[in-house]
């Protein structure tokens, strides 16, 4: 394998190395036995858990945050026969779940189903449907007009038959799928960009092929921004995200199997239904056996076909840069707030500027990271289409400074005064002899203390795909959605970023070396 | 004090005063200092004259009174403070070099960075003060890898590098160990005999008596006595100092 041989070059640290086989090793014993209990079980006819939608009181039921399903399932949770509800934040994972018999079934929409099913032969859906629903496109609600220009838009696609086509070519029968794919149509788009937000983890309404986002919703946008002469972006975000983010101007509309619900329309209007669908139970059948795919098949579906690796090395290329840049942003405004606070220790004066840095000091480090980064993009930047790169290495890079601050502090505080007077009475100014005798000193006693932050700082940049960037999570978790395949997109993400922090780590103690020679020579 | 007048008046102390809260350390110093003195100041411990040195360049700042450097007021807020710690050079007791720097940078540091001098003009400034003191083949040290003389000699010629017209030396010779107190003392008798003016606190007794030209005694925070060395030693007044020499000498 590929990462094993990344280790093996790094022979001059043997112990390392030894830990990290280990660690690699037991994960793949683990992973390979995970599946051979599963073909274990078949010797008798085994019942499934759920049978009907009565049956699921008392169960685990697991839906996707945010969804109707999530709302209907609700209502069963902390009744009297204990039912538990659990929320993932994609289907996909409800469905892992459900295959690691973590829950007892999943309520997900039909089609979607159709197409977990499809891929996991072990799964089936119940005959018998939980709920009808429609979907429609959400607009904000300070944007009738747009609601408006595509309920005209849908009426014509579907007077056409166009509509009728994309999803016979989605959600019909084997014959048809695949049959009326929508090819954009070469028309002036004089009216700007349509951004349409989505969740690309939702088979087939929205999905990704070859590292590019398709589905019934994105084809039906194509051909309604068609008609409306507009160029359509569409972005992927969670799912629970995608009404604020139309809220709050990120997005234009949202396209992504949306059930029109009561509480929604309190918040966001709703285009004309497009579609109706199904709430379905899906639950795993016992007695079907799982066809055993080898690692290497199992690489090759994860990472070689349709190129899925290219997910990793993009999703590796966005980590790298927003840490990079947080980082820098961090230390930048970590040393200025730093600077401020010990000037102010020393010489009492820059009150305001003090007290400033200690509020920000508190809240920063009072709150969790992923809060901010949302804050940052869904509230600060709420009414500005701010990059999603820019808005994370903003959040992480406040959040960095919040630390390195108070890491620096320490280390101004650990030099004697007796340096930072003899600089002094030399002639040199405060910022001069902080520059020249007091902060070299100081980085060198906290560098080790720094390092472990951007450590910290490069694994916390995970959180990314809350706002929908592409990082090396987000990476792993559309591998994931594509593959069905849990064990090796999730290690693979774990080994790159080890790689990183080792990297790191090796750059950090060799400057640590370099520093620490030159005082002892 | 007959013999200075027709010497330049350096630093003119009126009124000063510095308190710690509630702690008043210094309860009103008035003196002059010309050029070419040499001035020890000696005292029981926490009578203030450490602190009276470290106001003279604005280290401590005071709470009252004026110090006129050259002519100019030192404690007006408008004075840039640091153009006129350029000309007064200051040693401590604990020498504080630059543990990050070679003794070469620690010298040139100063003078470079205040553009005083070239990096080329500083190096070379350097290697005579270093010869100066003694210590030409420690250039491209570190401090820590000096002895406490050699680190007290290098913190003098870093002062020297500057130029000043005065320098300050805080107990220069309290941390040392005694074998090498002769070294730094017979430094500043050597700079003492080359005419810098100085100002002195210290415990060594006998290089006040030897080289300074003026003695100070403080006591609770005020000058308690002040003599020529002589007159100082050998025929004190105040009680307070008659039983402080009985102590020490």
């Amino acid at each position: 394998m590929q990462i094993m041989s990344t280790f093996r070059k790094r022979a001059n640290k043997p112990l390392a190395v030894f830990l990290y086989m280990t660690l690699i090793l037991s994960l793949l014993i683990t992973g390979c036995s995970n599946k051979e209990s599963q073909t274990e079980n078949q010797a008798e006819s085994l019942p499934l858990k759920v049978n009907n939608v009565d049956e699921l009181e008392g169960k685990v039921i697991g839906v996707q945050l945010g969804t109707t399903g999530d709302v209907y399932v609700t209502d069963y949770e902390g009744d009297d026969a204990g039912t538990v509800v659990d929320r993932f934040n994609k289907g996909n994972d409800a469905v892992h779940a459900l295959k690691q018999d973590k829950v007892d079934a999943v309520v997900i929409d039909e089609e979607p189903a159709k197409a977990f099913v499809a891929a996991n032969p072990e799964l089936v859906i119940l005959e018998e449907e939980f709920a009808n629903e429609d979907y429609a496109i959400c607009v904000s609600k300070d944007n009738p007009q747009l609601t408006a220009d595509i309920n005209d838009a849908l009426a014509k696609l579907g007077a056409d038959g166009t509509l009728d086509m994309i999803k016979k070519n989605y959600t019909g029968t084997d014959e048809e799928k695949g049959q009326y794919p929508y090819i954009k149509k070469d028309v002036p788009r004089p009216n700007g960009t349509l951004v349409v937000a989505t969740n690309g983890a939702f088979k087939p309404y929205e999905y990704y092929e070859n590292g590019v986002m398709t589905g019934l919703d994105v084809d039906m946008m194509q051909a309604v921004c068609d008609e409306l002469g507009m160029e359509l972006k569409m972005e992927d975000m969670e799912f629970e995200s995608i009404i604020s983010a139309v809220q709050s101007g990120k997005a234009d509309a949202g396209a992504a199997g949306m059930t029109v619900t009561e509480d929604r329309l309190k918040n966001i209007d709703f285009t004309d239904s497009y579609t109706n669908s199904k709430q379905v139970i899906l639950v795993k059948d016992p007695n079907v056996k799982v066809e055993k795919l080898s690692i290497v098949e199992k690489f090759k579906q994860n990472f070689v076909e349709d190129n899925r690796w290219q997910y990793l090395t993009k999703g590796l290329l966005n980590t790298v840069l927003i840490a990079f840049f947080a980082a820098l942003i961090g230390i930048i405004l970590g040393f200025v707030i730093a600077i401020i606070r010990s000037w102010h220790d020393k010489h009492g004066g820059l009150v305001i500027a003090n007290f400033l840095c200690r509020v920000y000091l508190t809240v920063v480090r009072g709150t969790p990271a992923m809060v901010q980064l949302l804050i940052i993009y869904y509230v600060i930047f709420a009414s500005v289409n701010v990059n999603k790169i820019l808005a994370a290495v903003i959040a992480f890079g406040l959040n960095s400074a919040a630390y390195v601050a108070e890491i620096v502090r320490s280390g101004i505080m650990s030099i004697d005064n007796g340096q930072f007077e003899a600089g002094r009475s030399l002639g040199l100014t405060f910022t001069q002899t902080m520059r020249y005798i007091v902060l070299p000193q100081a980085f060198k006693n906290v560098l080790p203390a720094l390092a472990n932050e951007f450590i910290v700082l490069i694994k916390e940049t995970s959180i990314s795909g809350y706002i929908g960037l592409g990082d090396l999570t987000k990476g792993g978790d559309i591998i994931r959605s594509t593959t069905y395949e849990a064990f090796l997109p999730l290690l693979a993400v774990a080994a790159i970023y080890l790689v990183i922090v080792m990297a790191l780590t090796a750059g950090v103690n060799r400057l640590e070396r370099r520093l620490s020679t030159d005082g002892k020579q | 004090m007959e013999n200075n007048n027709n010497r330049q008046i350096l630093l003119e102390v009126t009124d000063l005063e510095k308190h710690f809260g509630e702690n008043k350390v210094l309860q009103g110093i008035n003196t002059t200092v010309s050029k070419g003195d040499v001035i020890a100041i000696v005292g029981p411990s926490g009578c203030g004259k450490s602190t009276f040195l470290r106001s003279l360049n604005l280290l401590e700042e005071p709470t009252g009174g004026t110090i006129k450097f050259e002519g100019v007021n030192i404690t007006d807020k408008t004075v840039n403070i640091n153009k006129m710690r350029e000309k007064i050079g200051m040693v401590f007791q604990q020498f504080n070099l630059f543990p990050n720097m070679t003794i070469k940078k620690n010298i040139t540091l100063a003078p470079v960075k205040l553009g005083k001098m070239s990096q080329e003009e500083a190096d070379k400034k350097a290697d005579e003060l270093l010869l100066q003191v003694g210590l030409p083949d420690k250039a491209d040290a570190y401090p820590s890898t000096l002895s406490g003389g050699q680190k007290q000699r290098i913190a003098i010629a870093r002062s020297l590098a500057m130029q000043p017209d005065i320098m300050l030396f805080d107990e220069p010779t309290s941390a040392l160990d005694p074998e090498m107190v002769g070294e730094v003392l017979s430094l500043m008798k050597q700079l003492a005999n080359d005419g810098m003016t100085m100002i002195i606190v210290t415990h060594e007794m006998g290089f006040a008596r030897e080289v300074s030209n003026r003695v100070m005694f403080f006591y609770d925070g005020v000058i308690a006595e002040e003599s020529a060395p002589k007159e100082f030693f050998d025929n004190p007044k105040n009680p307070r100092l008659k039983d402080f020499l009985s102590k020490v000498l």
